[in-house]
C-alpha cells in the first residue's frame, strides 16, 4: 500500500505547537496524587489512603500539597524535577450530581453545559474554528470511536495498524463504496492512516503504544492527538488499584517525550478527567464518585512546577453537597485557554461554539 | 409474514454457503437448539477459585516468586477456559437454525453488560452468565431476565458487591467497610428505567442498602444472602417500600419486578431495542408502539419481538452497520468457512491484537512459546478481539455502543477486510455466483460490476464480503 491517496499535503510547520488530550477515564483521584497534606481535614477525611506506602515517594509541592508517585512512574518525577508538569486543582465540567461515568465522559468529551446537550466532541468543533489549521491536523487514537471527535469535521481515528489494506487494491474498494458515501469515506481515510503504523514493543502496555503513535502523528503531519487511559476507577483498595494507570500515564508521557524528540520543547499536554472521587475514602479502601477533581499539564511547552486553581478545602462546610471536593473552576476554561495560547482561537469563538458558557477573558499563564 | 433477504440480514445472520431458503424468526424448542454446549459448570469454578485463593494467600505471605509462579498458571486457565468457551459459543451461533433468537441473545447480553476489560477476579463466570441469565428468557418476560441477569454472580463481582455492607448491619456496624453503590445505580441506570428514567440519587443509594446481603461465596460462586451485611429496615424505591426489620431476599426480588415493569423501563427497553434491530435513531411511533405492548403485556417479550418484526418486515432500507460479531458470523455462514481449518490457517502469521482480558491474562509468562505459534487455536474469539468486539469482553457496564458510527470507522473498516480476505479462502463457487448467494436481491449493480473487476478469486470474494450490502442490517 505504497501510494499515498487523497491530498493530504499539509504538514505541520516545525515551529508549529503540538497539543496532546489525554481522557482519564473512571474517574481519577486527584487528591491521591497531589495529597493536601497541609489541609487539617485531609487526614480526617482519608486516614487510610492520606498514608505513604512502601514504594511510594513523596515530593513536597508549595507546602500544601505533597505529589505522591509510586515507583515505576519515572516519567512523573522525571517530568516534575525538570519543570514540565503542572496540576490543575479542583476543577471539574459543569456536571453535578449524577456521578455516572458514561454521563461524566460524555460531558468531558462534548464540552457540554449540561449532560447530553450536545452529541458532537468539543475537539471537533474546536477543529472548524481555529485558525490556519486543518481538520485533518487533529486526530483521535481509540479501539472505539470517541464522542470528542465526532461531528462536523469528523476527525480521523486510530488505533491498531490495519494489516487487512492488502487484500484488495485500493481503487476496486473505493469504487465498491462509489454508491455508499458514508463507507467510501471511511476507506479513504483507512488508506490515508496505514501510512503511519508503529509496531508493537513486547509486553508493552496498549496505551503507552498509542502515545509513541501519537507522537509519531504528531511529528508527522497532525498537531493535536487525544487518546484515553482507563483503570481510574478505584472504588476499592485505592492504595494498591490506583498504581497501574499511574505507571501506564507515566509510560505515556514518556512515550510522547520520547517519540517528539526536539518537538517536546513545543508540546503540552493536558489530562483531564470526568470527575474527581469523594473526599472520604470509603469503607473497602477506596474512594466513590465526586465532583471536583484534577487535571495534568505536560510539556516543554507549559510552564511547571505550578498548581493552578483555587483549594477550596476539605472540611465540612467546604465540601460539595458534603461529599465531594468542591469545584472552584471549570476545566473546559483551561482547555479554552490551552487552544486560544497555543493555536490562536478566539474566544468569542469558543463560547458560541466549543464551550458553550466560558469565557476565557483572563490570563491563566499556563504555558512557558 | 414472507421472509426475505432484506429481514434475513435485519432480524438474522444471513443465509448459508449453498443453502437457498431464508431464516426463521422462531425461538428455538429444546434446549439442545437454545444452549451451546459450555463449561461454566460449578467444579470448574470452584476449582479456579479455589486456586485464585490459594494465589492471594501466597501475596499476603510475601511469597513474591512464587505467587508470580502461580499467578501466571492461574491467568493461563482462566484464558484458556474464556477462549474455549467463547469459541464454542461463536460456533453454536454460525450454525443456529434460529439465528433471530442469537441475535436477541447478543442484544440482552449487551444490555445486561458484564464489564470485563481490566478486570479478571469473575471471568470464569462469564461463560455461564449468558447460558443461565440471558438464554432461558429472551423470549420470556422482561422480569425474570431483570432478575437473573442484574443478580448473576458475575454481575455482582463486576459491580464490587463483595465490597457492600449495609452501614447498620452487624458487620457494618462492627468493622470497617460500607455501602457500595454500583450495583443498586447500574440496575436503574442502565438494566431498567434508563438515564432519564426519572430516579433520583435517593432511590440509589436506598436500592443499594436494600442489596446489601447479596454476596457471591468465592469458594463456589453461589450468590448468597447474608443476614450479618444486610441493612435493616424499610427502604424506599421510587415510592414504593421494601424491606422492614427482618430482611429477606425475596424483598430484593420485589423491588427488581417493580422496576421490571415501570413505565420508564418500558420506555428504556424500546427505545434500545429499536436502536439495535431498526435505526440508530427509531420513528416515535415505533417507539411508542414497543413502549406500549411492553407497558400492557407486562414486559412480554415476544409481544414486543412481534411489533418490531411487524416493522421490520415492512421497513426498508437497511439503516443500520453491521456490528463486527455480525460481519463474522454472516461471513462464516455465508463462505461456509469451517472454524476448524481456520484454527490452521493463517497466512499473515499472526494478528495482532489489542489489550483486553484475553492479552491481561498472558502476562507473557509463558516461556519459550513463541507469540505466534501460541495463537493459532480459538480464532473465532481471537478475531473478535481484533475487531474490538470481544464476545463477553464489554468495556464497561453500559455494553458495547450501538450506534454506525461506533463501528463504521477507518480501522474497523481494515480489520473486516483482513477477516474477509482470511475467510475468502474457503469460497469454492465462482464469485459472481457467491455474491448471488450471500446478497439475494440486497445486492447492487455496482457491486456486482467490481467483483467482476478482481484481480483474483480471493480478491472478489473479499470484495463480495466488504460490500456496503453486507455490512449493512
Amino acid at each position: 500500500m505504497s501510494a499515498a491517496l487523497g491530498d493530504l499535503a499539509v504538514a505541520a510547520v516545525p515551529g508549529h505547537r503540538r497539543l496532546a488530550v489525554v481522557l482519564l477515564r473512571g474517574g481519577m483521584d486527584g487528591l491521591h496524587m497531589l495529597r493536601p497534606f497541609g489541609d487539617p481535614a485531609f487526614r480526617m477525611v482519608r486516614p487510610g489512603l492520606s498514608q505513604i506506602i512502601p514504594g511510594e515517594d513523596r515530593i513536597e509541592v508549595n507546602g500544601l500539597y505533597g505529589l505522591c508517585l509510586p515507583q515505576g512512574a519515572d516519567e512523573l518525577k522525571g517530568l516534575w524535577s525538570r519543570g514540565e508538569l503542572s496540576f490543575i486543582q479542583a476543577v471539574s465540567t459543569p456536571y453535578r450530581h449524577g456521578r455516572s461515568h458514561f454521563e461524566g465522559q460524555d460531558m468531558l468529551e462534548s464540552g457540554g453545559a449540561a449532560v447530553r446537550d450536545l452529541r458532537t466532541g468539543w475537539l471537533s468543533r474546536m477543529m472548524g474554528i481555529l485558525p490556519g489549521v486543518d481538520p485533518r491536523e487533529a486526530l483521535t487514537l481509540s479501539s472505539t470511536a470517541m464522542l470528542l471527535g465526532k461531528g462536523t469535521p469528523s476527525l480521523a481515528n486510530w488505533s491498531a495498524p490495519p494489516d487487512g489494506l492488502d487484500a484488495v487494491s485500493p481503487d476496486r474498494l473505493l469504487a465498491l463504496y462509489e454508491q455508499a458515501p458514508a463507507f467510501r469515506a471511511v476507506a479513504t481515510e483507512a488508506l490515508r492512516l496505514s501510512e503511519h503504523a508503529t509496531e508493537a514493543r513486547q509486553g508493552e502496555k496498549p496505551e503507552i503504544r498509542i502515545a509513541r503513535a501519537a507522537a509519531d502523528m504528531l511529528r508527522a503531519n497532525a498537531r493535536i492527538a487525544a487518546f484515553s487511559i482507563g483503570g481510574w476507577d478505584t472504588h476499592s483498595g485505592q492504595s494498591g488499584r490506583m498504581q497501574p494507570p499511574l505507571k501506564v500515564l507515566s509510560g505515556a508521557l514518556a512515550g510522547l517525550r520520547e517519540g517528539l524528540g526536539p518537538l517536546w520543547a513545543q508540546t503540552a499536554v493536558i489530562c483531564v478527567t470526568e470527575f474527581g472521587r469523594s473526599a472520604r475514602e470509603n469503607g473497602s479502601g477506596g474512594t466513590d464518585h465526586g465532583t471536583g477533581g484534577m487535571a495534568l499539564l505536560a510539556g516543554g511547552a507549559i510552564r511547571g512546577g505550578q498548581v493552578h486553581g483555587d483549594w477550596p478545602g476539605l472540611g465540612d462546610g467546604n465540601l460539595f453537597e458534603g461529599r465531594d471536593l468542591n469545584p472552584t473552576a471549570d476545566v473546559r476554561l483551561y482547555l479554552a485557554a490551552l487552544f486560544r495560547d497555543m493555536f490562536g482561537a478566539a474566544p468569542a469563538d469558543m463560547a458560541r461554539n466549543v464551550f458553550p458558557g466560558v469565557d476565557v477573558g483572563q490570563r491563566l499563564s499556563l504555558l512557558a | 409474514m414472507p421472509a426475505s433477504y432484506l429481514t434475513d440480514f435485519r432480524f438474522g445472520y444471513g443465509a448459508f454457503a449453498g443453502r437457498p431458503e431464508l431464516s426463521s424468526m422462531a425461538m428455538p424448542g429444546n434446549d439442545a437448539a437454545r444452549y451451546p454446549r459450555l463449561d461454566g459448570s460449578a467444579e470448574t469454578i470452584s476449582d479456579i477459585q479455589s486456586k485464585r485463593i490459594d494465589n492471594a494467600r501466597l501475596r499476603k505471605k510475601g511469597n513474591t516468586a512464587s505467587y508470580r509462579r502461580a499467578a501466571g498458571i492461574f491467568n493461563r486457565r482462566v484464558r484458556e477456559h474464556y477462549l474455549r468457551n467463547a469459541d464454542a459459543r461463536l460456533r453454536f451461533t454460525v450454525k443456529s437454525g434460529h439465528p433471530f433468537f442469537e441475535r436477541l441473545v447478543y442484544f440482552w447480553l449487551n444490555h445486561f453488560a458484564v464489564a470485563t476489560k481490566n478486570q479478571r477476579s469473575y471471568m470464569p463466570f462469564i461463560a455461564g452468565f449468558e447460558n443461565e441469565a440471558i438464554r432461558p428468557y429472551v423470549d420470556g418476560s422482561f422480569r425474570e431476565m431483570f432478575r437473573a441477569a442484574g443478580l448473576h454472580p458475575a454481575m455482582l463481582l463486576s459491580l464490587s458487591q463483595n465490597a457492600s455492607v449495609g452501614p447498620h448491619s452487624p458487620r457494618g456496624l462492627a468493622g470497617t467497610r460500607g455501602l457500595n453503590e454500583n450495583l443498586g445505580r447500574e440496575l436503574l441506570e442502565l438494566y431498567s428505567l434508563g438515564a432519564d428514567g426519572g430516579y433520583r440519587q435517593n432511590d440509589v443509594i436506598e436500592l443499594a442498602l436494600l442489596l446489601t446481603g447479596l454476596r457471591v461465596e468465592p469458594h463456589d460462586g453461589m450468590v448468597s444472602y447474608r443476614l450479618d451485611i444486610a441493612e435493616p429496615g424499610t427502604r424506599y424505591v421510587m415510592g414504593r417500600s421494601y424491606g422492614g426489620m427482618l430482611r429477606t431476599r425475596d424483598q430484593i426480588y420485589d423491588a427488581l419486578d417493580d422496576l421490571a415493569v415501570h413505565p420508564s423501563t418500558a420506555r428504556h427497553i424500546a427505545r434500545k431495542l429499536a436502536g439495535h434491530f431498526i435505526a440508530d435513531d427509531p420513528p416515535l411511533d415505533l417507539l411508542a408502539d414497543l413502549e406500549a405492548v411492553f407497558v400492557e403485556s407486562d414486559g412480554y417479550l415476544p409481544a414486543v419481538y412481534a411489533v418490531l418484526l411487524d416493522y421490520g418486515h415492512r421497513a426498508a432500507p437497511m439503516q443500520k452497520v453491521r456490528t463486527p460479531l455480525d460481519f463474522m458470523i454472516a461471513g462464516l455462514r455465508g463462505t461456509g468457512a469451517s472454524p476448524q481449518a481456520l484454527n490452521g490457517y493463517d497466512p499473515t502469521g499472526g494478528i495482532s491484537e489489542p489489550n483486553t482480558m484475553v492479552d491481561s491474562m498472558s502476562g507473557g509468562m509463558e516461556a519459550g512459546i513463541s507469540r505466534k505459534a501460541r495463537k493459532r487455536d480459538h480464532q473465532l474469539p481471537r478475531a473478535l478481539v481484533a475487531l474490538s468486539h470481544e464476545l463477553w469482553g464489554s468495556p464497561g457496564p453500559d455494553g458495547f455502543p450501538d450506534r454506525n458510527a461506533d463501528w463504521l470507522h477507518a480501522d474497523g473498516l481494515a480489520g473486516r477486510l483482513s477477516w474477509a480476505a482470511r475467510i475468502a479462502h474457503f469460497v469454492e463457487t465462482p464469485p459472481q455466483d457467491f455474491a448471488r448467494e450471500i446478497l439475494g436481491e440486497v445486492g447492487s449493480p455496482q457491486t456486482f460490476k467490481i467483483i467482476g473487476r478482481a484481480a483474483s478469486r480471493e480478491e472478489a470474494v473479499a470484495l463480495a464480503l466488504m460490500a456496503p450490502e453486507f455490512n449493512r442490517r
